[in-house]
C-alpha cells in the first residue's frame, strides 16, 4: 500500500501521533467521494444548528393565499397546500433528520454494544440467550420493527428515536459480541487479568477500546440507513407528528400534488438521499483509512 | 449435512418461538390496551363497565398472560390467527389472501437483483477501474441510498404521468387480465428490486476482486484457458458464494419496504395491510402480520444458510 510507505519515511523526522493522524487524512481524502460526503455532511450539521434562523419564512405557518405556488423569487422551492414555504420547511426538517438519527443510533449503539460486549465477554448462557434474542429481534425487516414499536409507544420524536434505536440495536450487539470474541482471545487481555483487573475494567478499558474501529465504520454507514428509515416511517405518516417538518412526511404530502406541484416531493427526497449518500460515503473513507482489513465486511 | 440441517432447524424453531413470545408481551405490555381503544372509538354507543368486562372475556383478555400466550400459539399452529377487534375479521385469511401478491413482487425482486446484479458486478469487477466499473460503483452507490418511496414517486411522474407508458398506480389479479396485472408490478418491482440489485453487484464485484487475484486462477489463466472460461467457469464459482449471502439478506428489506412500495403504489399486499392496521391500531391484525413477515424471513434465512453450506462445505463442518 502506498499510504504505508510514505507513513514510514516519515516516521524518523516527526513523531508517532501527527503521523498517524497524517496518514489518516491522507487515506481518508483520497476519494473524492469521500470529500464530497464530509462537505455534505458539514453543511447539514451547520444547517442543522443555524436553520431557524437563516430559513426565509416560519415553517409552519400557513398562509391560504399562497399555497401551491411554483418556484418564484419569493418562494425558491414554492409552497405547500397550506402556503407554507417549502425552502424553509426543508431547512428546519434537516435538525429533525440529524437528531432523530444521531440519537437513535446513539442508543441503539450503546445498548448493542453493552449487551453484545457483555454477553461474549461471559459466554456460555448468557451469550446463548442473548444471540437468540438477536436473531429474533433481527427476523423482523428493521422498517417493520421500528413501525410496530412506533405504533405501540405513539409518535413524536422521543418515541420515534425509541423505536429506530431498539431495531436498530440488535446490528450493533451482533457485531459487538464478534469483534469482542476475537479480541478477548488475546494476550494482552490475559496479562491485564493476571494482573488482578476485573471484568467491568477489562470490559471497558480493553475490550471496547480495541472494538473501536469497526463500531465508528459502522456509526456512520448506520446514521445513514437510520436517517432513511426515520423518513420512512414518517412518510408512512408514523413518524414525527405534523407540523414539525420532516422530510420523509414531507415527500408523502406532495404525493397528491405530483403535477402540479413536483418540487413539494421531489426537494426533501433528494435532501434525504443526499444525506444517507454522504454517510455512506463518510463510513467507507472512515473503514478505508481506520482499517482496510474491513473491506468488503462492513 | 444431516447433522448440520437438524441444528439450524431447531435453532430456527427457537428463535421463532422467541419472536412470538416478544410480539406477543410487546402488544400486551406496552401501552394501548386494544378493548380501551375500542371502548374509544365507540364512546358514542355507551358501553358500561359490565359491557367492558363483557368484551374483555369475550377477547380472553381476562386471564393470566402465560395462558393467554399458550392459546395464542396454539391457535397459531392450527392457522388460527385471532380476529380483529374493530372489524371482527379472521385475521388469517385476511393475510393470506394479500399474501401472494406481496410474494409475487418479492420473487421478481430476488430475480432481478440475482440476474442484473450478478453479471454487473462481474463486469465490473473484470474491467476494474474502467469506466465500465465506475459507471457500475456509482449506480449502485445510488441504488442503496435511495429512498425508495421517492424512487416510486418520480417513476409514476415520468412514465405512469408525463408519458403515459404505465399505469400509474393500484393492482390487477393475475386471473383478470394478464397483459394489465405485468405492466402494474414493472414500476412496483423496480421500487422493490433497485436496493438489492445494487448489493448485490457490490458484493459480486468484491468478492470477483478478491477471487482473481488466487493461485488456482492464475494457473487457470497459466493453463492457456480463455479469459471468459477462467471468469465463468472458475472464478465465479467460488467468487457467487458470498453473493448467496447477501441475496438472503436482502430478502428482510424486501419484505420490510414492501410496507412502502405497496403504500406508494396502493397494491392490496401485506405490507400495506400492516400499515393500515398499525394507523388503524388494530393489534390482531399487526400481531399476525409480523409474525408471519417473521416466519418468512427465518425460513428464508434458513434456506439460504442450507443452500450456503450446501455450495461450501467449508461452512458444514465449523
Amino acid at each position: 500500500m502506498a499510504s504505508d510507505g510514505i507513513a514510514c519515511t516519515e516516521i524518523s523526522e516527526i513523531p508517532p501521533r501527527v503521523t498517524e493522524w497524517r496518514r489518516f487524512r491522507r487515506v481518508f481524502f483520497s476519494r473524492g467521494v469521500v470529500l464530497f460526503g464530509t462537505v455534505i455532511i458539514a453543511f447539514l450539521v451547520l444547517i442543522a444548528i443555524i436553520g431557524p434562523w437563516i430559513a426565509p419564512y416560519d415553517p409552519v405557518k400557513i398562509s391560504l393565499s399562497e399555497r401551491l405556488q411554483g418556484p418564484s423569487g419569493n418562494h425558491w422551492l414554492g409552497t405547500d397546500p397550506y402556503g407554507r414555504d417549502t425552502l424553509s420547511r426543508l431547512i428546519c426538517g434537516a435538525r429533525t433528520s440529524l437528531v432523530v438519527g444521531l440519537l437513535s443510533v446513539g442508543l441503539a449503539s450503546v445498548v448493542g454494544m453493552i449487551l453484545g460486549g457483555v454477553a461474549a465477554y461471559y459466554g456460555g448462557a448468557i451469550y446463548a440467550v442473548v444471540m437468540r434474542l438477536i436473531d429474533a429481534l433481527m427476523a423482523f425487516p428493521v422498517v417493520v420493527l421500528a413501525l410496530v414499536i412506533a405504533a405501540l409507544l405513539g409518535g413524536g420524536v422521543r418515541n420515534i428515536i425509541l423505536a429506530l434505536g431498539i431495531s436498530m440495536m440488535p446490528q450493533y450487539a451482533r457485531l459487538m459480541a464478534g469483534q469482542v470474541l476475537s479480541v478477548k482471545e488475546n494476550d494482552y487481555i490475559l496479562a491485564v487479568k493476571s494482573l488482578g483487573a476485573n471484568d467491568l475494567r477489562i470490559i471497558a478499558h480493553h475490550l471496547f477500546v480495541n472494538s473501536f474501529s469497526p463500531l465508528i465504520v459502522q456509526f456512520s454507514l448506520r446514521l445513514g440507513t437510520t436517517i432513511l428509515a426515520e423518513a420512512t416511517l414518517s412518510f408512512l405518516g408514523i413518524g414525527i407528528t405534523p407540523p414539525t417538518p420532516a422530510w420523509g412526511a414531507m415527500v408523502s404530502d406532495g404525493r397528491d400534488y405530483l403535477q402540479r406541484a413536483p418540487m413539494l416531493s421531489l426537494a426533501p427526497g433528494l435532501a434525504i438521499m443526499l444525506v444517507v449518500f454522504a454517510f455512506n460515503m463518510v463510513g467507507d473513507g472512515l473503514r478505508d483509512a481506520l482499517d482496510p482489513r474491513l473491506r468488503g465486511k462492513l | 449435512m444431516t447433522t448440520f440441517i437438524i441444528r439450524r432447524v431447531l435453532q430456527s424453531v427457537v428463535v421463532l418461538l422467541l419472536v412470538s413470545l416478544l410480539i406477543f408481551l410487546a402488544i400486551r405490555l406496552l401501552p394501548g390496551d386494544p378493548i380501551y381503544l375500542l371502548v374509544f372509538e365507540n364512546t358514542l354507543s355507551g358501553l358500561g363497565e359490565e359491557e367492558i368486562a363483557q368484551l374483555r372475556h369475550e377477547f380472553g383478555l381476562d386471564r393470566p398472560m402465560p395462558v393467554q400466550y399458550l392459546d395464542w400459539l396454539v391457535g397459531v399452529f392450527r392457522g388460527d390467527l385471532g380476529t380483529s377487534i374493530f372489524t371482527r375479521a379472521p385475521v388469517a385469511k385476511e393475510i393470506f389472501r394479500r399474501l401472494p401478491i406481496t410474494f409475487e413482487i418479492g420473487m421478481w425482486s430476488i430475480v432481478l437483483s440475482a440476474v442484473i446484479g450478478v453479471p454487473l458486478g462481474i463486469v465490473s469487477a473484470v474491467r476494474r477501474g474502467q469506466w465500465m466499473d465506475q459507471l457500475v460503483v456509482s449506480l449502485s452507490n445510488v441504488g442503496i441510498t435511495i429512498p425508495v418511496f421517492w424512487l416510486g414517486l418520480i417513476l409514476m411522474l415520468v412514465f405512469g404521468l408525463h408519458l403515459g407508458w404505465l399505469p400509474v398506480m393500484g393492482y390487477t389479479p393475475l386471473s383478470e387480465d394478464v397483459g394489465m396485472h405485468f405492466r402494474r408490478l414493472v414500476m412496483p418491482v423496480i421500487c422493490s428490486s433497485i436496493g438489492s440489485i445494487a448489493a448485490v453487484a457490490r458484493q459480486t464485484r468484491s468478492s470477483m476482486l478478491e477471487v482473481i487475484h488466487q493461485d488456482y486462477v492464475r494457473t487457470a489463466r497459466a493453463k492457456g484457458l480463455t479469459e471468459n472460461v477462467i471468469i465463468l467457469k472458475h472464478a465465479l464459482s467460488n467468487g457467487l458464494i458470498p453473493v448467496i449471502t447477501t441475496i438472503g439478506l436482502s430478502i428482510r428489506g424486501i419484505v420490510g419496504g414492501s410496507t412502502v412500495i405497496e403504500t406508494v403504489f396502493s397494491i392490496p399486499g401485506m405490507g400495506r395491510l400492516l400499515v393500515n392496521a398499525v394507523q388503524s391500531q388494530d393489534y390482531a391484525f399487526v400481531q399476525g402480520i409480523i409474525l408471519i413477515i417473521a416466519a418468512v424471513v427465518v425460513l428464508a434465512n434458513l434456506l439460504i444458510e442450507l443452500a450456503y453450506a450446501w455450495a461450501d462445505p467449508r461452512i458444514r463442518f465449523q
